[in-house]
């Protein structure tokens, strides 16, 4: 009884509460009156920062030689991660691209390199030279030199200063203007994206085409010599015939290793069976054709003893990977024709070492049944080569590529390896209208952040992973990635994926990078158990300029092309309108469609979200999507029949 | 005994009636399941003080009025009933000490009932800490528990404000059916109806452009919205504003107060 | 008992929807005594209680205090008094006490109810809410206290109990105004009577002044000469 009526008499309560509203006053005063916006982030090292960075190769060449790239460092304000950049030119055209302030937010700050005091200089092919390392300025504060000398590997590039004074002295030496940033992050930036890949995709065709009409005229050679009749022996044919002609080689098995030291054709269905130990066939010449015959017998190292580099920055993967024991061996020799040749090897069917030009056409490679017991169908070191029409069975890799820039790999088939095809520190390459089935890895990988390489038209089923495009600036289209655990792992930048479709995955697409960067479009997503998945980091918006992507289930009112209700691979109701019934009416729910609203409008916030705000209403290739789905069991012949999946 | 006494003897028993019904605890644990569901089913939880806002907006949006409805709608009607006005006459308390009174208690009331689960949400979100990769740089942007605190404070005035609707109903009704319809209609006018006279009107284009963020100010629910995307959402920027016209927003959110307490005290004032 | 009015109306009338409800009422009631009000139902005599209280403002005609100067001049009980649930007896007392002065315990005990103090009023009877309201009433020790039929509905043990509350009241010096059915009570208790009928008094006095006036022997017959109507009123005790 005291109780209440001490509250309603005594005056501690009343004092009590005043003292609490006095308190909550000043603290949300306090809370109003702070300037959100004060404390502005001091740069973190650059190696810290996440970032957008060029092909590994090329930095890599730029620091052995003392070569510096403008960095910038942008801390945003709804994403944890710093962001990093290296070239201004990608920062700019970045920060320009419209959904950008959707996925991030604003920039709280931005530095850039600050080249003032380094001795900054222009070498002769272009690249900035310093003598000490840049230090940091905020952007707002720096002065830039546009359009000067200066360049980096994909664009002029723009170089920032502390000062006036030295923006001005590098200005009068090297040309450019001097400006400041709010002229540069609103300038019309030239830097090669990835729908410049898909313009190359026609010239890389024809560059092959050009290739192999270049080596034809090997097989019209004229014969000189007939092992058997004319020379005992393969190598003594070899040694006793005349330049730029051919050697014939009757059928029957030949127990040699063979030197091909001169231009000449090799033809026959022969087999040519080495003793087990190293290459058995080494080509030194230029313009050297091999055809029909089949080699077995190869050693089984995979690496040499007595290799060594010769002092670049690649010497440890060349001493590990390219002196590997093979059916053929290519030194320094180029425009060599490997035709109709059936290889069966404990390690790697063909070697190429800085060759150019080189042509292998209906090769057919046996390799070990487990994998890890074998080593590699076709193994490109620095040397673009054009692979067709051939087959790659067992082994480690079908075709393993190294520094092989403008290689152009198509129509072949790939089975049973750990990857069909595999990408290190290769760039500007074609990969096309290839299958590739069960391998234990992926079809195809691409590592080490290369730039510009194009996978089109590839069908690649029964994987581990369909597709690992790394990379920047990779084009993936039109290939299919049916019944893998996952389609494609898009580890990759600024990168375009269009036209593919994904059918009967486990996962169909799973975002790696932390970086949202590339544009998915007017993909087919069916069947999937999960057509999509994303790792840390903000919203990917999986729609590019109005265009989407096609979901089985995503569903909405026709709105010329897409639907008007936007689908989020990620949500889990969504992601389950495919396969479960029920969820459209749980996905109606008032609760549901408002936390789609929120989603799609507050920037980076969310772990591991997609979202498409304009699905496709029709499907981009339900030709391919029909055969896939007819063809359930058929297709593990791994033949290309173009016919039946009527792309 | 003088009228500060009085206002306290309202307030005390507004409180200690609610603190001893069940009902009430189990409003401030349905806000509470509201948000911490509605945090973890759109992430904001884990990515922050902002993103938690963002998700919380929408639903206390709708969530604050319905509180502060069931708080307040039967104050004053349920003492009219029982008589308990008319003897109140009897005593030297004038209706606008009664109004105060009663309203300040349960605004307390609404207060613990809001600001309540927010506190224990913004704790929750100091302990918080972004996944990071441990050789990736971050920072905390521009999140701070300044911010969610503004948000907090922004709720709780819309929250007094349709407490303050509420109780005017209240004086209104002379039923306690009347009192629930009367504020389901008040609520909806509030929450829904006043934006869609100004959806209407900006589609059919009575409303000029650079009417609208002041014409904002006019409806509650866009007003606190305003003021949060401005104030909360978007306070470091100066490129992104118009959101809200804050200082009509604060007006207008201030007016809507002032009238339904008028409302509320002539309600009461009224000979029966 | 002194002879000063402290509360008088002068020809108060009050219209409600256009019927005219009370007409032409005037009525003092004197410190320290018992008014009652008795009259069929519908004769006007809640209005009028609630004229004479202030809470309702007559349409013609003037209310007007005489009494001394207090915080609170005008105690008030409403038929059948209700009370917020959830809170004791004492607890409730306490409320009002706090809005002006007093001790709810003293109040309690006044009316009888020292016992139920901690009881809470949903458990309470109907009487032990009559007495609860009555001290209501007399929180702030009002110079007058209405209450508006503070026997009715009670059993005839209860309903004593509660009259001799009223008398203790006016022994005090409080001029007590009621209204009720019950003639013998009244009879017993009041100083006063009028009789109402139809929104007006029909005639006002002692008890032993009205059997004069209406050559009456027994309160019965007094009623039934007195009211046109025949209902509704009680004579032994009975609810009507």
């Amino acid at each position: 009884m005291t109780g209440i009526r001490w509250l309603y008499e005594s005056d501690l309560p009343r004092r009590l509460l005043l003292a609490l509203a006095v308190l909550g006053v000043v603290v949300v005063a306090g809370a109003f009156l702070a300037d959100a916006g004060d404390a502005k982030p001091e740069p973190v090292p650059f190696e810290q920062a996440t970032t957008f960075s060029m092909p590994n190769e090329d930095r890599l060449a730029l620091e052995e030689r003392g070569l510096s790239v403008p960095r910038v460092e942008v801390f945003y304000s709804q994403y944890n991660y710093v962001v990093g950049y290296e070239g201004l030119a990608r920062a700019i055209d970045t920060l320009q691209r419209p959904q950008h302030d959707q996925q991030f937010g604003q920039p709280l700050a931005i530095y850039v390199s600050d080249y003032a005091g380094t001795d900054a200089s222009v070498t002769e092919d272009g690249y900035l030279a310093v003598e000490s390392d840049p230090g940091w300025v905020s952007a707002d504060e720096a002065w830039f030199v546009y359009n000067s000398s200066a360049r980096t590997t994909v664009s002029d590039t723009v170089v920032p200063f502390s000062t006036a004074a030295a923006a001005d002295s590098f200005a009068s030496r090297h040309g450019g203007e001097v400006v400041g940033w709010s002229t540069v992050k609103s300038a019309d930036i030239e830097i090669a994206d990835a729908t410049a890949v898909r313009e190359l995709v026609p010239e890389l065709r024809a560059s092959a085409d050009e290739r192999t009409a270049a080596v034809q005229g090997l097989l019209d050679r004229d014969v000189s010599t007939v092992v058997g009749e004319d020379a005992p022996t393969v190598q003594a044919a070899i040694d006793a015939a005349p330049a730029n002609s051919t050697v014939v080689v009757p059928n029957g098995t030949y127990s040699e290793h063979l030197v091909v030291d001169k231009p000449l054709t090799l033809r026959g269905s022969a087999t040519i069976r080495g003793n087990g130990t190293g290459t058995v066939v080494h080509v030194t010449s230029d313009r050297v054709a091999v055809a029909g015959l089949s080699v077995r017998g190869i050693g089984d190292q995979t690496q040499a003893d007595d290799a060594s580099g010769d002092g670049e920055w690649d010497d440890v993967i060349d001493v590990s990977y390219g002196h590997s024991d093979a059916g053929i061996r290519v030194s320094n020799a180029s425009e060599v024709y490997v035709r109709n040749v059936s290889i069966d090897t404990p390690t790697s069917g063909i070697l190429l070492r800085d060759s150019t030009g080189s042509v292998v056409d209906g090769l057919r490679v046996n390799g070990t049944e487990n994998p890890f017991d074998g080593f590699m169908g076709v193994l490109s070191i620095r040397s673009p080569v054009v692979v067709q029409n051939s087959t790659f069975d067992g082994g480690r890799d079908g075709i393993y590529l190294h520094r092989a820039h403008e290689t152009v790999v198509r129509n072949s088939t790939f089975r049973e390896n750990r990857f069909g095809v595999h990408f290190m520190y290769t760039s500007d390459t074609l990969i096309a209208d290839n299958v590739a089935r069960r391998q234990t890895a992926a079809g195809i990988t691409i590592m080490t952040s290369p730039a510009r390489n194009a996978l089109v038209g590839n069908d690649v089923r029964y994987t581990s992973d369909g597709l690992i495009p790394g990379g920047a600036r990779t084009y993936v289209a039109e290939n299919v990635l049916a019944y893998n655990e996952r389609g494609i792992m898009a580890g990759s930048r600024q990168s375009l994926y269009e036209h593919n479709v994904l059918y009967g995955n486990g996962v169909g697409m799973r975002a790696g990078s932390i970086l949202p960067s590339n544009v998915v479009r007017e993909n087919d997503f069916v069947a999937n158990e999960e057509h999509a998945k994303a790792g840390i980091g903000p919203l990917r918006i999986w729609t590019d300029d109005g265009t989407g992507n096609y979901w089985e289930g995503a569903y909405g009112d026709r709105s010329g092309d897409s639907l008007d209700r936007s689908y989020s691979p990620t949500n889990p109701t969504e992601k389950e309108l495919h396969r479960l019934d029920g969820t459209v009416t749980l996905a109606e729910s008032p609760a549901a469609r408002a936390l789609a609203e929120i989603r799609s409008t507050s920037p980076g916030l969310r772990r591991g979200s997609i979202v498409d705000v304009a699905p496709r209403a029709d499907a981009y290739a339900p030709e391919t999507i029909d055969a896939i789905a007819n063809h359930e069991e058929s297709d593990l012949s791994g033949t290309l029949s173009k016919g039946d999946e009527n792309e | 005994m003088s009228t500060r006494k009085a206002v306290q003897t309202l307030v005390v028993r507004e409180l200690v009636t609610l603190a001893r019904s069940r009902a009430y605890y189990g409003l401030i644990a349905g806000v509470f399941l509201v948000s911490v569901g509605v945090l973890f089913a759109g992430g904001g939880a884990e990515a922050g003080y902002v993103p938690a806002a963002v998700d919380l907006l929408l639903p206390f949006e709708l969530l604050v009025p319905a509180v502060a409805v069931a708080l307040g709608y039967r104050t004053v009607t349920d003492d009219a009933q029982r008589g308990e006005l008319d003897v109140l006459k009897t005593y030297p308390v004038p209706p606008w000490a009664y109004v105060l009174g009663v309203y300040a208690g349960r605004a307390l009331a609404l207060c613990a009932a809001l600001v309540g689960p927010l506190a224990l949400i913004g704790l929750y979100l100091s302990t918080q800490s972004p996944p990071d990769p441990a050789t990736l740089a971050t920072h905390q942007g521009i999140d701070s528990p300044a911010l969610f605190v503004r948000f907090g404070a922004l709720t709780l005035v819309y929250g007094l404000v349709t407490l303050a609707l509420a109780t005017a109903v209240s004086a209104l009704a002379w039923s306690r059916r009347t009192a629930i319809v009367l504020a389901v209609v008040a609520l909806t006018v509030v929450v829904a109806g006043i934006d869609l006279v100004l959806l209407r009107g900006f589609g059919t284009g009575w409303i000029a452009d650079q009417q609208l963020t002041t014409l904002l100010a006019a409806s509650p629910a866009s007003a606190y919205r305003g003021l949060v995307f401005e104030t909360v959402l978007y306070a470091a920027f100066d490129t992104e504003t118009g959101y809200a016209a804050p200082g009509a927003s604060a007006i207008g959110l201030f007016v809507w107060f002032a009238l339904t307490v008028g409302v509320t005290v002539a309600g009461v004032s009224r000979a029966n | 008992m002194s002879d000063e009015h402290v509360l008088s109306a002068d020809d108060i009338s009050h219209s409600f929807g256009g019927v005219e409800v009370l007409e032409a009422i005037s009525l003092s009631v004197e410190r320290g005594s018992v008014t009652a009000l008795v009259g069929p139902n519908g004769s006007g005599k809640t209005t009028l209680l609630r004229v004479l209280a202030g809470i309702l403002s007559p349409t013609e005609g003037t209310v007007s205090y005489h009494g001394p100067e207090a915080e609170r001049e005008i105690g008030y009980m409403p038929q059948q008094p209700s009370f917020r649930p959830g809170f004791t007896a004492a607890e409730t007392l306490a409320f009002y006490t706090s809005l002006v002065d007093g001790d709810p315990e003293s109040l309690l005990d006044r009316v009888g109810l020292a016992q139920a103090r901690n009881r809470r009023v949903e458990a309470l009877s109907g009487g032990m809410r009559r007495l609860l309201g009555i001290a209501q009433a007399t929180v702030g020790d009002p110079p007058v206290t209405i209450l508006d039929e503070p026997g009715s509905g009670l059993d005839p043990g209860m309903r004593q109990q509660t009259f001799e509350v009223v008398a203790n009241l006016a022994s005090e010096g409080t001029a007590v105004l009621l209204s009720t059915h019950d003639m013998t009570l009244a009879a017993e208790f009041a100083d006063q009577i009028a009789l109402i009928e139809r929104g007006a008094v029909v005639e006002t006095g002692t008890p032993q002044q009205l059997l004069d006036t209406y050559e009456c022997e027994s309160l019965q017959t007094l009623f039934e000469t007195a009211f046109e109507t025949d209902t509704a009123v009680d004579v032994a005790g009975e609810t009507a």
